[in-house]
């Protein structure tokens, strides 16, 4: 913190023009935008205090962008602020070891005569840059080559799109204008391109309005199960060398090239009925590819235009600019290097050493150059192989911008003065291209000139984001077609087994791999934390004589396999998972980082980049050919959720599909119904005299909360926005192990398949669960110290203080959403020195990270942090709907619907949480249980416990129809229904009922 | 002033104690005492002692816990501080039988242990028996 | 009054041997006053080992959480709550013993009913660990009493079975040490009046109240003793239903059962006495005791096993056939699926559980099994390994896969520190037993010399002669010589 003292004090515009409006202990909201490589959220920083401690999402009308969701990794971003591992000075490096420089003048001048004594070219090696003012002062830079490079490459993409005629751009994908979707093999709600703007499109075609139910068709071709592929209506398997074939054969379908053969006969047919699907829906349909082959993404831009998706939901009027990299030309700059003809290379954002497929040839090529700069926030792998190393702002310490799609900007602005001595990169870059200025004075002159004067800059830097009008597009030129298919079928069939990267939701490319938060969000689909592995399906265990379950496997360790590819071989536990292509084996990149980038990163799963294979062009995210062997040991892997089939309880989950919603609109009220019928039976129809008790009043506000199934992705965003909201502790991987995690919001996740043939996946049902906030709360009555009870606003609340930790209230949640903090994972113990047990339940190194004095500034002050010892969970942020009544009653008004939002509602990038007063018959979640009566229940209705949380069933777009003998008995009452008073189903917002006889009689 | 002469004496068998009592107090002696090692039924009332009311004083101290119970838990979760507890009423008797009950038998038992401790006068404190015999074999 | 009439020939004797009173004295009073042997020492030692083992392993626990403990965000309670119940369960057979049986005027609890109570007290001594040292923050335990206190009128949760269970487990605890202590003033003053040594004086006088054995004395310690043995009578079926309604007031499938109370009691009065069992047929051996603890005493114990282990077993059957016949799912699915199935990561303790409790023990239809001491000691350990299993089935199989499938546990393990603990209460256990064994009479002495004319050995020979005059027609000469 000394270090910051040196900095000189620059001030952000809310603060400086508003001092009056600063009171301590009250939170500001700043616009800035979360950016990490390509990626770009805009976003809202809440400073508490001079310190940043939460992401929202930018919510502004205007913003048309992302819309206000935000991903995980964007509301992680704020605790790698607070990074203990952080390069923290300029470095310069002597001897193999690093030294600190003392000033930036220093640095710049030693950088300047190693520039000049270099000789040579320059070249500037970044991530994809999306910042217009960052570019311009690079174009300034005299004699710089500027050479983009993406960790997981998007360059087949622009290539193909640059052979279609569009330039080397993407295009905007518009999910919410889509009826029909078809993605081959592109994760685009979990990691593909912008999935943050695309789960919101998404999630638009997918709500339900149950008067005229219609939803869009999701129809995913994938090798692995993604997370995007567990959302799929209908999902098809295939190896991933054999992605180019399904294109073609689609594009077949349609009539636009001749058909290879697809051995597949499941394959095959789902390929006529995606086509038939897309023909019936031209120009209401798309078709993404997560493929990095140029000739494979030049077909499927064919198949968009076929179908009319030009214009329609693919837009050229706005291309996108998140992904920039060619992959030739950083072969061609690696070639360069290792002829010795680059004198200097800056190195911004990219790690090759660490991310690229033949790192060892980089790094080697890498030595070759004569002077090496790196700007890295962090000591990466690297910028330990540069010579000076001069550390860039975190992005909330930064002045910036970022144009993610042609003509919207976004604004960053610091939210906290710099805490260590560290530079923006652009103003290094102005300094050694020989110009006086810092960024902060060229990036106000830039927008001020562009945006005409200082009060419209303001207003862009207050608001975050300004909308420009969008471009001309471009036009579809086909010419490409014919080649790309013939390069197609000469492709060789792979063989062996096959092994596909792909990025997790958490870690993404490994950027924000020392993140705890991040390492320990349980994946969306596996629900594993801390490591990656390889995912097998049923029948490739089977063959490799491994014997797993993949229902319910209660012991952590997972046999460990040995991946040869060629000369490459790797050692990696697996986890089996239903829906896997039988020959496909699935690993997760952005795993075995180098310990420097921090502690927390330690042993934490195994770099798979370099089983990324080049194709000449661009680099494939698979290789073939593999040979696995089984190891015979075992490696722990620390799963949060280890049982898979909600075992058809219906209680817990209410799935269906359209088909069958359409045609029985009203099984699930009817149900529901049911259950209450037996319950009032004995009590003359009245719901009061069927308790023992009576129901308490609660007159005033009465917190509710309603979560849309069909539109939760499993993203996973909510959950960190309740870690940071919250102060929820990170308990490392030991204890995930233990099953000691403290997710206070966690998603279930449930895979619907078949018993006899585990490897059929039929569906996948998110369920976000966190505390139901029960009227009739059973931990409330078991608690003996009265810890836990009731608020008259129907929370159930937890005092911390009078806890005692007996863990009876967890064990009588049916919900089991109460955490228990086991050990002092958040060094607020009054044990001294109690986190370094040796026999039992030794601590993690990301917990004592997560202690550090520097990480701790990220805590929310309006919440406790817990001791050792006693039981947790949701508050539904109690300390936000406290702060938003007490704004209500400064301002002498009533509290409006929607003052009041919990962390994860905000956070959804889906909308699929509706949060508010139950008792308000105009709130948003009011209208949503009513509107939604026909899907709407409560888990686990029949236990009485009388939950505030209600659940709208998961939908699947298929013709499917499950009929059950409910449904038989529905239809029959339905005929005798007419004359009935209770034919219409009324929606009972403030009462869920039911109690099945059974549960009353006991 | 009169003096008062006690005499003692000591049997190896209650068989022969009875009659030894009954003739005493036939006699017209008042019979201070008799030490025994180990309770023999009748001997109180062949001694002329009336029945203890210990039984009776058990009964207050219980009906004392149950009303204590009762009354405290009423007053503490429905006067005090009414807290709503899995939405039970904050007058929710059927929980509070359990407490009441232990009350009860708690304030009973130790009512009379206490009071039998007072009027038997023991305590912990050493005290000879002038007939060590007494609490082994002799009457 | 019955004092002078002999009991029916037919009933075997409760005290062997050709006995008067002061023998009687002698005969307990000799391993209270003679130093304590080889086999004392060696077992007090391994006692206290055990216990030191079980203070190292909780101090680790309140140093460290009770993460220190393997129990896991979805079985909350493991081992420490199955122990308690186990412990409480033990603790019941003796006041069953000494307060039932009084009731029931069951000449021969007392050859055993002092041990039995004592092991009564040192049980509940090591339940009350459980729920103690279980605790998140034990330093802030206080907070489950009702007192006023600075946090305003805040007080406790009086609707929580948990805190029934703080007043139940303290008044039964309360109540049988006043009742074990009552019993044991006249024992103590004998031994006091014994004592030759100046310490042992001091030790036993002040411990015997200054008891004289005076008439008066007797009646209002007879009455007391009837009186606490009636309240003990509803306490101890109070205390184990309250223990049950940790379990049967929740939600949890397999836990939320109205049969529990009965099938708690039952339980804890079939492992109970196979805990006295134990400790019997070690203590006559140890000190001595062959002819006051007699193969009646064991055969009558047995009977009692027996008929509990039945009792238990019928509940066990009645659970299963109200989890099929509800069409309850979730009962169904914790029965048939987390205990009945043996496929199933805890199905093994469901079957050792019915092995140990209501198999084994049916061995005791047959007299011969009933009066073998090798059977019996092994049986007793057998049913206590058993009980200890129904616990765990109970507490573990029950919450570790209930309602939502996603929150279905891991493998759940004690650690060694969990291990140590409940190793640490036989260590209290048996430490207190020794102890007791030392320095008070194991047999109650006044008791069994009240019933030696009726039941010892010879003086049952003696039953043609008769009393002279009745004692009741003396009575009411004296009744009508006052009017």
């Amino acid at each position: 913190m000394a270090a910051s003292c040196k900095i000189p004090v620059k001030k952000a515009i809310p603060y400086a023009n508003k001092p009056e409006n600063l009171v301590p202990g009250v939170a500001k909201f700043y616009a800035t935008t979360y950016v990490q490589d390509g990626d770009v959220v805009p976003v809202l920083a809440k400073v508490r205090d001079g310190r940043p401690i939460k992401i929202e999402g930018n919510k502004l009308e205007n913003n048309s962008f992302a819309q206000g969701g935000t991903s995980a990794r964007a509301q992680a971003s704020v605790l790698d602020l607070y990074d203990m591992y952080r390069a923290k000075f300029p470095l310069h490096k002597v001897k193999d070891k690093f030294e600190e420089v003392p000033t930036f003048e220093q640095f710049d001048k030693l950088v300047g005569d190693a520039m000049k004594a270099a000789g040579g070219s320059v070249v500037l090696l970044t991530s994809t840059i999306v910042s217009p003012s960052t570019k311009e002062i690079i174009a300034k830079f005299p004699n710089l080559k500027h050479i983009q490079y993406d960790a997981v490459s998007y360059s087949g993409m622009i290539l193909a799109n640059e052979a279609s005629g569009f330039g080397r751009k993407i295009p905007s994908y518009n999910f919410s204008a889509a009826k029909v979707i078809v993605s081959l093999g592109a994760d685009f709600l979990g990691t593909w391109l912008s999935p943050v703007e695309f789960a919101k499109g998404y999630s638009k075609g997918r709500k339900i309005d149950e008067k005229n139910p219609s939803m869009s068709k999701h129809y995913h071709f994938e090798g692995h199960l993604s997370m995007t592929g567990s959302n799929a209506d209908e999902r098809f398997t295939h190896r991933p060398s054999e992605t180019g074939a399904v294109a073609v054969a689609l594009l077949a379908e349609l009539g636009g090239a001749t058909a290879p053969s697809i051995a597949d006969a499941k394959l095959a047919a789902g390929i006529k009925k995606v086509a038939a699907d897309l023909k019936a829906n031209t120009g209401a349909a798309m078709v993404v590819s997560g493929s990095n082959d140029k000739n494979i993404q030049i077909i499927v831009n064919a198949i968009n235009n076929v179908i009319g998706a030009y214009g329609t939901t693919i837009d050229w009027t706005r291309p996108v600019n998140y992904r920039q990299g060619i992959d030739s030309e950083f072969a061609q700059l690696v070639a360069d290097m290792e002829a010795g003809s680059i004198g200097t290379i800056m190195i911004h954002g990219a790690n090759p050493a660490y991310n690229h497929y033949d790192a060892d040839k980089f790094k080697a090529a890498l030595k070759k150059v004569k002077l090496r700069v790196s700007f890295s926030e962090k000591m990466d792998e690297t910028a330990e192989l540069c010579e000076y190393v001069i550390p860039n702002h975190h992005y909330l310490e930064s002045w910036g911008d970022a144009e993610p799609k042609a003509g919207i900007i976004s604004f960053q602005q610091p939210t906290i003065y710099p805490l260590f001595k560290t530079r923006p990169f652009q103003t290094s870059l102005l300094r050694w291209a020989g110009d006086t200025k810092d960024y902060e004075t060229y990036f106000k002159e830039y927008w001020i000139g562009k945006l005409g004067d200082e009060n419209a800059f303001n207003t862009a830097l207050q608001n975050g984001v300004i909308e420009n009008a969008a471009g001309g597009g471009a036009s579809y030129g086909g010419g490409a077609t014919a080649a790309a298919e013939s390069a197609i079928a000469a492709y060789k069939k792979g063989t062996g087994t096959e092994v596909v990267l792909y990025e997790k939701v958490s870690i993404g490319t490994g950027a924000q791999a020392g993140n705890p938060w991040l390492q320990e969000l349980p994946d969306s689909v596996t629900k594993a934390t801390w490591d990656n592995y390889a995912l097998l399906s049923m029948a490739k265990a089977k063959e490799l004589g491994i014997k797993l379950n993949t229902d319910y496997e209660y012991y952590p360790g997972k046999p460990v396999i040995k991946v040869t590819i060629g000369k490459k071989e790797i050692e990696i536990p697996i986890l089996v998972l239903p829906g896997m292509n039988a020959d496909t084996i699935a690993i997760a990149v952005g795993y075995g980082r180098n310990e420097s980038i921090g502690k927390t990163v330690a042993g934490v799963g195994v770099n798979v980049y370099p089983l990324a294979t080049f194709n000449g062009t661009t680099v494939d995210n698979f290789a073939t050919g593999a040979t696995l062997e089984n190891l015979h040991k075992k490696q722990k892997i620390a799963q949060t959720q280890i049982h898979n089939s909600y075992e058809d309880r219906k209680e817990v989950v209410r799935e269906t599909t359209l088909a069958t919603f359409k045609k029985h609109p009203n099984v699930i009220p009817e149900w529901r119904d049911e259950l209450r019928d037996a319950f009032y039976q004995n009590a003359n129809k009245d719901f009061r005299q069927a308790t023992l008790y009576p129901q308490h009043d609660q007159p005033g506000i009465k917190w509710g909360m309603s979560i849309d199934m069909n539109s939760c992705n499993g993203c996973n965003a909510c959950v960190i926005a309740c870690h940071a909201e919250n102060n929820v502790p990170v308990v490392g991987k030991s204890e995930v192990l233990r099953y000691h995690d403290m997710h206070w919001l966690r998603i279930d996740r449930y895979f619907i398949s078949d018993h006899e043939n585990p490897d059929e996946l039929k569906g996948v049902v998110f369920q976000p669960m966190m505390c139901q906030h029960c009227d009739n709360a059973p931990c409330e009555n078991v608690c003996p110290v009265a810890a836990t009870n009731h608020s008259s606003e129907g929370i159930n609340q937890m005092a911390y203080n009078r806890c005692i930790g007996t863990r009876y209230c967890a064990n009588n949640c049916p919900f089991k959403v109460r955490r228990f903090n086991w050990a002092d994972y958040t060094g607020a113990d009054s044990f001294p020195n109690n986190q370094d047990q040796q026999l039992v339940g030794k601590l993690d190194p990301a917990i004592f990270q997560m202690n550090d004095d520097l990480t701790r500034m990220v805590l929310n002050p309006d919440v406790t942090v817990r001791s050792r010892g006693v039981m947790e969970k949701c508050s539904f942020c109690v300390q936000k709907l406290q702060a938003a009544k007490l704004d209500a009653k400064k301002e002498n008004r009533i509290l409006n619907d929607g003052d009041a939002q919990t962390a994860c509602q905000t956070a959804c990038p889906t909308d699929a949480i509706v949060f508010g007063n139950a008792n308000d018959k105009n709130s948003a979640i009011s209208k949503v249980r009513v509107d939604n009566h026909q899907r709407g229940f409560y888990v686990l209705e029949q236990l009485h416990v009388l939950p505030n949380v209600t659940y709208l069933a998961k939908v699947r777009n298929t013709d499917e129809l499950i009929e059950t003998e409910q449904h038989e008995e529905a239809d029959h009452s339905a005929a005798a229904e007419h004359d009935a008073s209770n034919g219409e189903h009324k929606a009972d917002s403030t009462l869920p009922s039911a109690v099945k006889p059974e549960e009353a009689q006991h | 002033m009169a003096v008062k002469k006690f005499i003692t004496g000591s049997f190896y068998d209650e068989e022969v104690l009875f009659p030894a009592v009954k003739k005493v107090r036939r006699a017209g002696y008042k019979i201070h005492d008799v030490f025994t090692p180990f309770p023999i039924h009748g001997l109180d009332s062949a001694m002329g002692l009336r029945d203890t009311s210990l039984h009776t004083a058990g009964f207050i101290y219980g009906i004392t816990g149950t009303a204590t119970a009762v009354g405290f838990i009423t007053w503490a979760l429905t006067v005090d501080w009414q807290i709503n507890f899995g939405g039970k009423p904050f007058f929710a008797l059927p929980a509070w039988i359990p407490i009441t009950f232990e009350l009860t038998v708690l304030f009973a038992a130790v009512g009379m242990v206490l009071t039998f401790c007072y009027l038997c006068q023991l305590a912990p404190f050493v005290k000879d028996h002038f007939n060590p015999r007494s609490t082994d074999d002799t009457f | 009054m019955s004092l002078l009439r002999y009991e029916s020939q037919v009933r075997p004797a409760l005290v062997e041997g050709d006995k008067d009173y002061h023998q009687v004295t002698e005969d307990i009073c000799r391993p209270v006053e003679a130093k304590p042997s080889k086999l004392w020492w060696i077992g007090f030692l391994i006692s206290v080992g055990l216990l030191i083992f079980g203070i190292i392993s909780v101090i680790m626990e309140i140093m460290y959480g009770v993460g220190q403990w393997n129990l896991n965000k979805t079985i909350g309670w493991g081992w420490d709550i199955t122990n308690f119940v186990w412990w409480v369960g033990i603790g019941h057979a003796g006041t069953l013993i000494s307060a039932i049986l009084l009731l029931f005027r069951q000449g021969w609890r007392t050859g055993v009913n002092r041990a039995a109570e004592a092991m009564t007290i040192f049980a509940v001594m090591c339940a009350g660990q459980f729920p103690i040292w279980h605790m998140g923050r034990v330093w802030d335990a206080f907070f489950v009493l009702p007192y006023p206190n600075t946090r305003g009128p805040l007080w406790v949760n009086f609707n929580s079975p948990l805190l029934w269970d703080v007043f139940a487990i303290s008044t039964y605890f309360t109540v049988s040490l006043l009742f074990w202590y009552s019993g044991l003033l006249p024992d103590l003053a004998t031994l006091r009046d014994r004592a030759k040594k100046k310490w042992r004086k001091m030790f036993y006088g002040v411990a015997s109240f200054g008891w004289t054995g005076s008439t008066k004395h007797w009646q209002r310690h007879e009455a007391l003793s009837l009186v606490l043995a009636g309240l003990a009578t509803p306490l101890v079926l109070s205390v184990h239903t309250i223990v049950s309604f940790d379990f049967a007031t929740s939600v949890v499938p397999g836990w939320h059962t109205t049969i529990f109370p009965p099938y708690f009691v039952a339980g804890a009065v079939f492992s109970g006495f196979a805990m006295v069992q134990t400790l019997l047929v070690i203590t006559r051996k140890v000190l001595g005791l062959e002819e006051y603890i007699t193969i009646e005493h064991i055969n009558v114990m047995n009977k009692v096993i027996v008929l509990t282990g039945s009792i238990v077993g019928i509940a066990y059957l009645t659970e299963l056939f109200m989890a099929w016949y509800s069409a309850q799912p979730y009962e169904n699915f914790a029965f048939f699926e987390n205990r009945l199935n043996l496929n199933s990561p805890y199905g093994w303790s469901y079957f050792i559980m019915m092995g140990c409790n209501v198999l084994s023990p049916q061995i005791f239809w047959f007299k011969k099994m009933r009066t073998n001491l090798t059977v019996t000691f092994f049986m007793s350990i057998l049913v206590n390994v058993g009980m200890w299993f129904e616990r765990f089935v109970i507490i573990v199989t029950s919450v570790y896969r209930d309602y939502l499938p996603s929150s279905w546990s891991t493998y759940y393990t004690p650690s060694i520190w969990e291990v140590g603990f409940y190793m640490g209460t036989f260590g209290l256990f048996f430490t207190c037993y020794f102890l007791f064994s030392k320095f008070f009479p194991v047999i109650a002495l006044a008791e069994i010399k009240h019933i030696l004319k009726r039941s010892g050995e010879n003086y049952k020979e003696k039953m043609d002669v008769i009393d002279k005059e009745s004692v009741d027609q003396f009575a009411e000469e004296q009744l009508h010589d006052h009017h």
